[in-house]
């Protein structure tokens, strides 16, 4: 027979699935350490990548700037001077990467407390039953 | 007022009832409009403006996640800007991948908002946007709609010289290039038009989050006339391009389209407001609820219905401050 409780719930967790759950359920299978550094990690290639889209186009523009006087110029410190650019720059973009994830990880974890809660109840549910 | 909210009602119930075909029509006339008016704005790639490959385009939309609409409208935009200019589709490519890697990545969601920014530059009611993002986003919303007005204004500088940038090459790769960025650094009007955005942004959001009645209301109008001033000292002070009849034309527009905004995404009953205090073993609450509008008739129809039920209800409402409380 159609037990309409266990429906409803069903019907709950699956909305949720459907719904939010679909943002939230893949942050759950993480730990909070790893998912931070995942996206860390992943912000790091993306601002590499575009630092240096960003730089080759520069350098593509002044390339005959480039040419003419590479003979004359510092390279170490030209160098060194792009390298501070790109820490700062990474800076600028790590720190907040960091707040967001760990604010989107709370916010996952909070809205998966009350999905697992739904869970249990279904599964105590079927417990419940095989006790009988 | 009533008849309005009576209004808001049915839609929301009819689109409840029909969501899974509403979505995709909307979803659908959205795409439509949109790759119409690049195409109206731009138009330089004659194969992608005919009505066949709009029509299929949108279709495609339509089955498709929102974002997917707002790469499809970025790749029309590349194929117009390749046509006229290979320089120029290099720079709007870097600005729309920087866009993405750096920004919208986090909030694939805005991908649209800077998309819409060029429409909304288009029919004149740019000053909508830092209003609505106010409201309906974050401060981090600036990012999205300074990309926005800076995409509006290279499709801009690709219209005004499209007769230098479509001439035999001239001059060679690397000068047009420095041209093109030069102009677009150097282009106050952008920059002035960036920051006003901003700071109107900004303010929209911290008032629209306080707690006083009509916040909303105050943060669209205070928004509005913050933009004015500051885009009237910029025209003023930097002698800038900026039309004073078009920006306050634009703005009562963008107030308008903003209050419509107000209505169905917030509109709250301040005639009703509750204000509540209680405590725990832990804390003093000072609790304001306000409900929404059309809230008062819905629960005194659920009361009538269920009055003939013996049976007690419960009913959890959550506070403006995430407190919940069972009556």
């Amino acid at each position: 027979m159609i037990d309409e409780t266990k429906v409803r719930v069903m019907t709950r967790l699956a909305a949720y699935e459907e719904g939010a759950g679909k943002k939230y359920l893949p942050i759950g299978q993480y730990f909070r350490t790893d998912y931070i550094s995942m996206q860390l990690l992943k912000s790091f290639v993306c601002g590499t990548l575009a630092f240096v889209v960003v730089g080759g186009l520069l350098a593509f523009c002044n390339f005959e700037t480039i040419l003419e006087g590479i003979y004359d110029m510092d390279l170490v410190g030209y160098i060194t001077r792009v390298g501070k650019i790109y820490i700062i720059f990474m800076a600028l973009y790590l720190i907040p990467t960091y707040i967001w994830a760990a604010y989107k990880f709370a916010k996952a974890k909070k809205s998966l407390n009350s999905y697992i809660s739904v869970m249990d109840k279904l599964s105590k549910k079927y417990y419940g039953e095989e006790g009988e | 007022m009533s008849g309005l909210i009576a209004l808001k009602n049915n839609f929301s119930r009819i689109y409840s009832r029909n969501a899974a075909y509403i979505n995709p029509l909307l979803k659908f006339i959205m795409a439509l409009i949109m790759l119409y008016m690049i195409n109206a704005k731009m138009g330089y790639m004659q194969r992608i403006t005919s009505g066949a490959v709009v029509l299929m385009a949108a279709l495609f939309c339509s089955f498709m996640p929102l974002t997917f609409t707002a790469i499809l409208a970025g790749l029309f935009v590349l194929l117009h800007f390749y046509a006229l200019s290979l320089e120029v589709a290099i720079v709007a490519a870097v600005l729309l991948l920087l866009m993405y890697i750096l920004y919208l990545r986090f909030v694939p969601r805005e991908s649209l908002a800077v998309l819409l920014m060029p429409i909304l530059f288009l029919l004149r009611a740019q000053y909508l946007m830092p209003v609505a993002m106010g409201l309906l986003g974050t401060p981090f919303s600036i990012f999205s709609v300074a990309f926005g007005v800076v995409l509006s204004y290279l499709i801009d500088y690709a219209e005004a010289n499209k007769d230098m940038l479509a001439a035999a090459a001239s001059e060679n790769m690397v000068t047009r290039l420095r041209e093109i960025i030069d102009s677009m650094i150097g282009n106050k009007s952008m920059i002035c038009m960036i920051i006003c955005f901003s700071v109107t942004l900004v303010l929209v959001y911290i008032i629209r989050r306080m707690s006083f009645d009509h916040s909303w209301k105050v943060a669209i109008f205070g928004g509005i006339i913050t933009d004015i001033i500051l885009l009237t000292v910029c025209l003023l002070g930097m002698r800038l391009d900026y039309s004073m009849g078009g920006i306050l034309f634009g703005s009562v527009f963008a107030a308008v389209l903003a209050l419509v905004i107000e209505f169905f995404f917030h509109g709250l009953d301040y005639r009703q407001t509750e204000n509540l205090q209680f405590e725990d073993e832990e804390y003093y609450y000072y609790v304001k609820a306000v409900p929404k509008m059309g809230a008062e008739k819905r629960r005194k129809k659920a009361s009538s219905s269920s009055s003939g039920s013996s049976g007690t209800s419960a009913r959890t409402v959550r506070t403006a401050n995430g407190v919940r409380r069972t009556t």
